[in-house]
């Protein structure tokens, strides 16, 4: 939305015009509170990106909550084995809408180097992701591009009047 | 030297008491054999139980500490003999004598069991249960021999030789995430 570009023009007017889904998602987009889903190498990665030296709370993402029902951002970052799965489709659907994915490394995108009898080789086959992230593991850069790149997806969908991910469309 | 200097494990670390181990083994024993300065025991089936307790309570062996149990499948192997398709395979430690020493038995393919050490060492409680788990060999008298890693509805045993590494579909079996609206 760009709101604060427009606040030195503020002085003497004292008012902004705006609509109100732009406003919502405005608020959405600066303070998403993520759910670590980290099951593997790639979770000590976001650990780093999450801590001072990257800080993510610069992107307004830095409420880390355990619970899928305070959260709305889901980073799963991991290998996702044949027990793990059910459990990420429980978490993901105990998120209240709406929501987001980033699949993070190359091991749940799309099974990564393990082709075998417990890797899911991608947990988009069961449930939507919103950003993927190369790499094994992807640098901190990566996922705080991730995190971009979610912002303004919600501001785009806000300006293209849909309220909800991309689950629900 | 002091005693605290490091010193490599050397075949004469690991050595046993043959003579000792053969008379009160007896049958039990099928042959000793030495891998890597660690002595191996063969054992037949029936005496596996017994020769364990032997090796624990008999003054001047005492392997009283249990480190692991696991199993292979020799099916690949070159020489392959359908009664010795699986290989049981105990490894104890003497922390009396600082000395370990590993036993092995052979399981065959159609009458997949074995004697569970449970009995004797605690510690075989959970590492037959992955045993069990991974190549489907029963563990007779072991308490609560249910799977441990791989999910409940598993009908395969995933290490053996004849399960393909990437499994048969059970990856690509899950529901898929539906909007509730
Ligand atoms: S992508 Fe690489 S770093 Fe990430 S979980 Fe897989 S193996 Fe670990």
């Amino acid at each position: 939305m760009g709101l604060e570009t427009k606040l030195p023009r503020l002085t003497g007017e004292g008012f902004i015009t705006t609509k109100v889904n732009e406003l919502i998602a405005w608020g959405r987009k600066n303070s998403l509170w993520p759910y670590p889903f980290g099951t593997a190498c790639c979770a000590i990665e976001m650990m780093a990106t999450l801590s001072s030296r990257y800080d993510m709370a610069r992107f307004g993402a830095e409420v880390i909550r355990f619970s899928p029902r305070q959260s709305d951002l889901i980073i799963v970052s991991g290998r996702i084995s044949l027990k793990m799965m059910p459990v990420l489709l429980q978490i993901y659907s105990q998120v209240p809408e709406p929501k987001w994915v980033i699949s993070m490394g190359a091991c749940c995108s799309t099974g990564g180097v393990f082709n075998t009898y417990p890797q899911i080789q991608g947990i988009d086959q069961f449930m939507p992701v919103d950003v993927y992230i190369p790499g094994c593991p992807p640098r901190p850069e990566s996922l705080i591009d991730a995190l971009v790149h979610i912002q303004k997806q919600i501001e785009s969908d806000a300006k293209a009047h849909k309220f909800t991910s991309a689950a629900a469309n | 030297m002091s005693e605290h200097d490091f010193k490599p494990l050397t075949y004469n670390e690991n050595q046993i008491d043959e003579k000792l181990v053969r008379e009160k083994l007896g049958a039990r024993l099928v042959n000793i054999a030495y891998d890597s300065a660690q002595p191996v025991l063969e054992i037949t089936r029936d005496g596996w139980v017994e020769a364990a307790r032997i090796l624990r309570d008999t003054p001047g062996l005492k392997y009283n500490f249990f480190s692991d149990i696991t199993a292979a499948d020799l099916m690949k192997m070159k020489d392959f003999d359908p009664d010795k398709r699986f290989m049981v395979v105990a490894v104890l430690y003497s922390i009396e004598h600082k000395r370990r020493i590993r036993l092995k038995t052979y399981v065959p393919e159609d009458d997949c069991r074995c004697p569970s050490l449970t009995g004797i060492f605690d510690g075989a409680h959970i590492t037959e249960r992955e045993a069990y788990d991974m190549f489907g060999i029963r563990f007779d008298g072991h308490p609560n021999l249910k799977r441990l890693l791989t999910p409940e509805y598993m009908k395969y045993h995933p290490l053996r030789k004849d399960y393909p590494v990437t499994g048969r579909g059970e990856r690509d079996n899950f529901p898929q995430y539906e909007e509730i609206q």
